[in-house]
């Protein structure tokens, strides 16, 4: 913890935008991850009335990212409505992109370096970046730099009929090989968790956010885009049967019985979400009353390489050191946001947070956390019913859960998203 | 969506056009192509009104005539205010006969006169003599209208008795038929009920005149609505677009397009007009309803969902919204309202008894909300489009199109500027003065005339 | 390279119709038998292209691996020499045992001893221990021996030995997964130098008896080791290869940090039959994974 007298500012939840989010290969096949930001900013801009204007800084990201979009979040800036004058920059941290860029604009608004900026992000798997094998691109740069004709021959001579395959992105883990269902599948091996609690979870995703738009919670969070108006993943007739009916598709090569399927996994999807935020003082000169504020944050890593951790389980780090920090514990929340990767690995952080032999060892407490009130968790549902389009997951959380704090009068929200790499960014929203 | 025949008749069909008799719409000057003509103005009438117009008209910079002239003319204003009986009308109607071989192209004929007492609810000391030669004055312009050429419009302004004729909602109603703005409407009296409202010059109305004004309009996504919305910004109003969530992404285009706010919402919800208010947060000075559907069925065919949701969003939903943004607090200092009516409602429409009955609704309660909002210094009015160049005109069988196109009076379609134009107009504060009417903009469209 | 397989395998033919003379085997094994000796630079550019293909990362110091690499043309020939008295072509490496005492850098000098170190009884046929040292400026860097198999082939006067059992294996739940194709062959013969036919063509693989392309044991060893992610300077390596990798193949793997051991096995996830066990022993655990994290090593 640092010792930090500089004095912040709250940083203020204006509002959000996103596109519906679509199953990958469907509605948005051929729209880009640029196209997609484009949209879900120009729909907070009209939302905001703040078509032309200059704002301190929108900050973006993609996991699944072209090697041209480089600058993926400037280029949707100036594709959109706002002052071409607007700076924007990328950000990567997998999963936990987009709240990681909402973060990072409300750390900056804290600090009075900007007062008014957007946090974005956006995943296309349909259109994802295709490369060219790790042969045929050494034996490229190697003709590149060559200098004579037998230097350019050689590196030729060296390419094979297999080579120009192209390489398809898939969402393995770099140093496992492993795809992150399968990591998954052991820790929700390792926990016990069962088919039925998955399951169950699954099922309350999809009815709480089925009622979330029936009631229009959404008429103002969500702008469509070629013609969806909802998120397409969304099944509101879903029940235990038609879950319970699914085969698995996680962890069969594993000796405990596989629990995990499509219906309690996320899809791939499509998808691209934003965030307004500002100073007080900006909110208040453009007459727009905020609905929450970005309290705080913290980041957790584990070591999932060596198996010592499951590759989900850094938020039941992060979570802890977050609360510690603000002094807080489960019973000061109101709300708890965490995102489901998987229905397991929700359930794991929970009955990790349960566990007394967990809290002790691994985190060092002396007594568990202790459980989440089910009635408390993802009250509008969450990425087992949109889907999720992974740096868009954090736009899409951070302005829902603003909103129904603004709308229940509750006071306190905790949001977590688990990302690949072993990685976990935890946030405290307050109204 | 393009009316070839308009544009076949106007170039190579031109000479076969003429020789055949066929109609012979010719392109309509709007605002874009500047706001007044530049020929002089003939002012006809000896009296008071017909003086101090033409002083009016000179102080805003117009060229004047006050008698007869071979010159090329802009426009002829005709003062029968002070006409008693049926027979004073004749000397200034040959005197307008006379005059308009001289107008040019888009010109304007403007009739002034008092108001007459037609409905059954009248003083009971009106003159017959004076209210026929009143009513008289009426029937000329209407007539003359569809006697006029080459995109030229005739209109009345109609001054209720006790109101001045210099006063501002007069002049206002005057820039506004004298200007392009008011291309498509034809054949129209316009009721100046009261002495409300800003005096606003000739230069001034053609400029930004709702500067600093906050405006939102239903149904703004596309069409009418996004027109409405574009001309109201375009005057300098901020405008807050509603529109259903799944118009939302073409409500986002249309509002970042002229630095608008969109709100999505379906304003038939319970809790619309509330919603709206504590959305917007400042006050509303300018709501215009438009937001509208059709659900076309012959009675004998129509099923309840039909005729409900028609109800529902035409007309229930604005009443709704009007008492909420009331008790809300919501309006500004002297508000204005427009909603959108159709000429359905006052003709009534093959098929359409639904909507005829949400759009006659229409007429009925800005009829009747006029003194509820001239206690707040409002007004409230309607607009009734005829047939206007839509997405959803465009659906229509081209037989039908044609003849929607040709019996107006303009013998084409307007445009929705046309009708965001009226709704403009309605909403500047110089137009005080004009209240509970509703103001047709179809080119006289024979349906309903 | 190519040129010393075809006199490898010229003498291999040669030995099975004749016999190579019987001799003191001390002349070809042991502290008296010939050295090899060459010195190598560590080119940083070469290194890289070798760390790139095995997974470690390009960074200051040589991995072992590429050192193993250096040795082998030499020990080849050790093995093809014209006294030697088995035959080259054929022989399985079965183990190998490697310990470094320092890193070697790039740039550096190396100079790679390579010799017979013995020649021993198996019960399958005959062990021969190959040695190999890397020196830098005359200090003892790495130490290696490498344990091959020459399978049915008896050697008068090979030292009785009884070698270690094999470690008891069972599949245990992977935590990576290395899909290995004929490119991941081609490219390790490329920076490694090792162009066996039996890695980089099918019929010649067939012909000694795969059932295909096999990938080379010493390119899955260095991919473990780089997949161990050891930061000490000091430790020893040790592996046990079981079966082939046939290619192309998907192969289960698990690294296990114990507090001084780690370990890293790689098997067939369909029969959970092991392809290679390795362990990697350090000075001490601080170096590298956590205390308390799980560890099935062998002791």
């Amino acid at each position: 913890m640092t010792q930090s007298p500089q004095p912040t500012r709250p940083a203020a939840i204006l509002g959000g935008n996103r596109i519906p989010f679509a199953r990958a290969h469907k509605q948005y096949a051929r729209a880009s991850n640029q196209d997609m930001l484009t949209s879900a900013l120009d729909g907070l801009v009209a939302r905001f009335g703040l078509a032309g204007e200059r704002l301190g800084e929108v900050a973006g990201g993609a996991v699944l990212k072209h090697s041209r979009d480089l600058n993926l979040t400037r280029e949707a800036v100036l594709g959109s409505a706002l002052s071409p004058e607007t700076p924007a920059f990328d950000l990567g941290q997998a999963c936990a992109t987009g709240l990681e860029a909402t973060v990072s604009i409300a750390q900056k608004i804290r600090l009075g370096q900007i007062d008014v900026g957007i946090g974005s992000g956006v995943d296309s798997a349909s259109d994802a970046p295709i490369a060219v094998s790790e042969e045929l691109r050494g034996v490229l740069l190697e003709l590149n730099r060559a200098k004579t004709m037998s230097q350019r021959l050689r590196a030729v001579s060296r390419l094979r009929p297999s080579d120009l395959a192209p390489a398809l992105p898939d969402n393995g883990e770099a140093r496992t090989g492993l795809s992150m269902g399968e990591h998954q599948a052991i820790t929700t091996a390792e926990w016990g968790i069962s088919r039925e609690d998955q399951d169950a979870l699954a099922l309350a995703s999809h009815q709480r956010m089925a009622a979330a738009w029936e009631r229009g919670f959404f008429d103002d969070l969500v702008t469509p885009y070629l013609g969806v108006s909802r998120d397409t993943n969304l099944r509101a007739d879903s029940t235990m049967e038609s879950l319970g009916a699914l085969k698995p598709a996680f962890g069969r090569g594993l000796s405990a019985t596989p629990t995990m399927t499509a219906g309690n996994s996320t899809p791939l999807t499509d998808g691209a979400s934003s965030v307004l935020l500002s100073s007080q003082e900006w909110a208040a000169d453009h007459g727009i009353e905020p609905l929450a504020y970005l309290v705080d944050a913290e980041a957790a890593a584990v070591d999932f390489v060596t198996g010592s951790e499951g590759l989900l389980m850094a938020p039941a780090y992060a979570v802890p050191r977050l609360l510690a920090r603000n002094g807080l514990t489960f019973a000061d929340f109101d709300v708890f946001e965490i995102h489901e990767a998987f229905a397991s690995t929700v359930l794991t952080h929970m009955a990790a947070w349960e566990s007394e032999e967990f809290c002790r060892e691994k985190l060092g407490l002396d007594a568990p956390l202790g459980p989440i009130d089910r009635d408390k968790l993802n009250p509008n549902g969450s990425s087992l019913a949109a889907g999720h389009p992974f740096a868009a997951t954090g736009g899409r959380i951070i302005a829902s859960v603003a909103k129904h704090l603004k709308e229940t009068g509750q006071r306190r929200a905790l949001v977590s998203i688990c990302a690949a790499g072993g990685q976990g960014l935890t946030a405290i929203v307050e109204a | 969506m393009t009316d070839r025949y308009t544009k076949l008749a106007n170039g190579p069909l031109k000479a076969l056009v003429k020789t055949l008799g066929l109609p012979s719409p010719v392109p309509l000057r709007r605002h874009s192509d500047g706001a007044y003509l530049s020929e002089p103005v003939l002012v006809l009438g000896a009296g008071a009104a017909a003086d101090a117009y033409a002083q009016i008209l000179l102080d805003n910079g117009f060229e004047v005539r006050r008698k007869p002239t071979s010159e090329k003319l802009s426009a002829v204003l005709a003062f029968f205010d002070e006409a008693q009986e049926p027979t004073d009308l004749s000397e200034i109607a040959l005197e307008i006969g006379g005059a308009l071989r001289g107008l040019v192209r888009c010109s304007r004929v403007i009739v002034f006169s008092r108001d007459a007492h037609i409905s059954p609810e009248r003083p009971a000391d009106t003159d017959p003599a004076l209210n026929a030669t009143r009513n008289g004055a009426v029937g000329l312009m209407r007539s003359l209208a569809h006697e006029m050429r080459g995109g030229s419009t005739a209109n009345g302004i109609v001054v209720s008795d006790g109101v001045p004729m210099d006063a501002p909602s007069v002049v206002s109603a005057l820039w506004f038929l004298l200007s392009s703005k008011s291309a498509y409407v034809s054949g129209q009296p316009l009721h100046v009920t009261t002495a409300h409202g800003e005096a606003a010059t000739a230069e001034a109305l053609a400029g930004a005149h709702l500067d600093g004004r906050l405006a939102v309009v239903t149904g703004a996504a596309r069409g009418i609505g996004a027109a409405i919305a574009a001309t109201l910004a375009r005057d300098g109003a901020t405008v807050v677009g509603v529109d259903v969530p799944q118009a939302g992404d073409a409500l986002a285009r249309t509002m970042n397009g002229i630095g608008g706010t969109a709100l999505q919402l379906d304003i038939t919800a319970e809790d619309a007009g509330r919603v709206i208010a504590q959305r917007v947060g400042e006050p509303i000075d300018i709501l215009v309803h438009n937001a509208g559907i059709t659900r076309d069925r012959m009675l004998a065919n129509m099923e309840a969902s039909r005729w409900d949701s028609v109800i529902a969003v035409n007309i229930a939903s604005q009443l709704r919204m009007n008492t909420q943004l009331t008790e809300a607090g919501a309006w500004g200092s002297a508000p204005r309202i427009i909603s959108l009516a159709s000429t359905s409602g006052i003709a009534g429409n093959r098929g359409q008894t639904n909507y005829a009955a949400s759009k006659a609704g229409v007429i009925g309660m800005v009829a009747a909300s006029a003194d509820r909002f001239a206690a707040q210094g409002g007004t409230i009015n309607a607009v009734a489009p005829g047939f206007i160049e839509t997405e959803m005109t465009a659906k229509m069988p081209t037989l039908t199109r044609e003849v929607a196109r040709r019996v107006a009076s303009l013998q084409q379609g307007g445009l929705p500027v046309d009708v965001a134009e009226a709704i403009a107009f309605l909403a500047a504060q110089s137009s005080g003065g004009i209240s509970g009417t509703t103001l047709r903009v179809c080119g006289q469209n024979l349906v309903g005339a | 390279m190519l040129r010393t397989y075809l006199a490898a395998a010229g003498s291999s033919v040669l030995k099975r119709i004749r016999p190579a003379a019987a001799g003191p085997l001390s002349r070809v094994a042991g502290p008296e038998s010939p050295r090899r000796t060459e010195t190598v630079t560590a080119d940083p550019q070469t290194v890289a292209e070798f760390c790139r293909a095995v997974g470690e990362p390009v960074r200051n110091t040589v991995p072992v691996t590429w050192l193993h690499a250096q040795g082998f043309a030499a020990s080849l020939s050790l093995l093809s020499a014209p006294d030697f008295p088995a035959p080259a072509m054929g022989m399985v490496h079965v183990t190998n045992s490697l310990t470094q005492l320092h890193p070697v850098r790039v740039g550096d000098a190396v100079t790679a001893t390579v010799w017979i170190d013995a020649i021993r009884t198996h019960p399958k046929g005959t062990e021969i221990v190959v040695a190999a040292a890397f020196d830098v400026d005359g200090r003892r860097c790495v130490d290696e021996r490498c344990h091959y198999l020459a399978k049915g082939v008896r050697v008068d006067g090979a030292t009785p030995h009884d070698p270690a059992e094999r470690t008891p294996f069972e599949a245990p739940d992977a935590t990576m997964s290395w899909r290995l194709t004929p490119r991941t062959a081609d490219t390790y013969a490329r920076v490694s130098g090792d162009v066996n036919p039996i890695h980089l063509n099918g019929l010649a693989a067939k012909a000694f008896g795969f059932r295909g392309r096999i990938v080379h044991g010493m390119y899955t060893a260095a991919r473990a080791l780089a997949s161990a992610q050891i930061r000490a300077d000091a430790f020893t390596w040790d592996v046990e290869f079981a079966t082939p990798v046939v290619l192309p193949s998907t192969v289960a793997v698990r690294v296990a940090h114990g507090s001084a051991l780690t370990t890293v096995d790689v098997w067939n996830p369909r029969d959970g039959r092991p392809h290679m066990l390795s362990s990697i022993r350090t000075e001490s655990g601080t170096e590298n994974g956590t205390e308390n994290g799980t560890s099935n090593g062998r002791q």
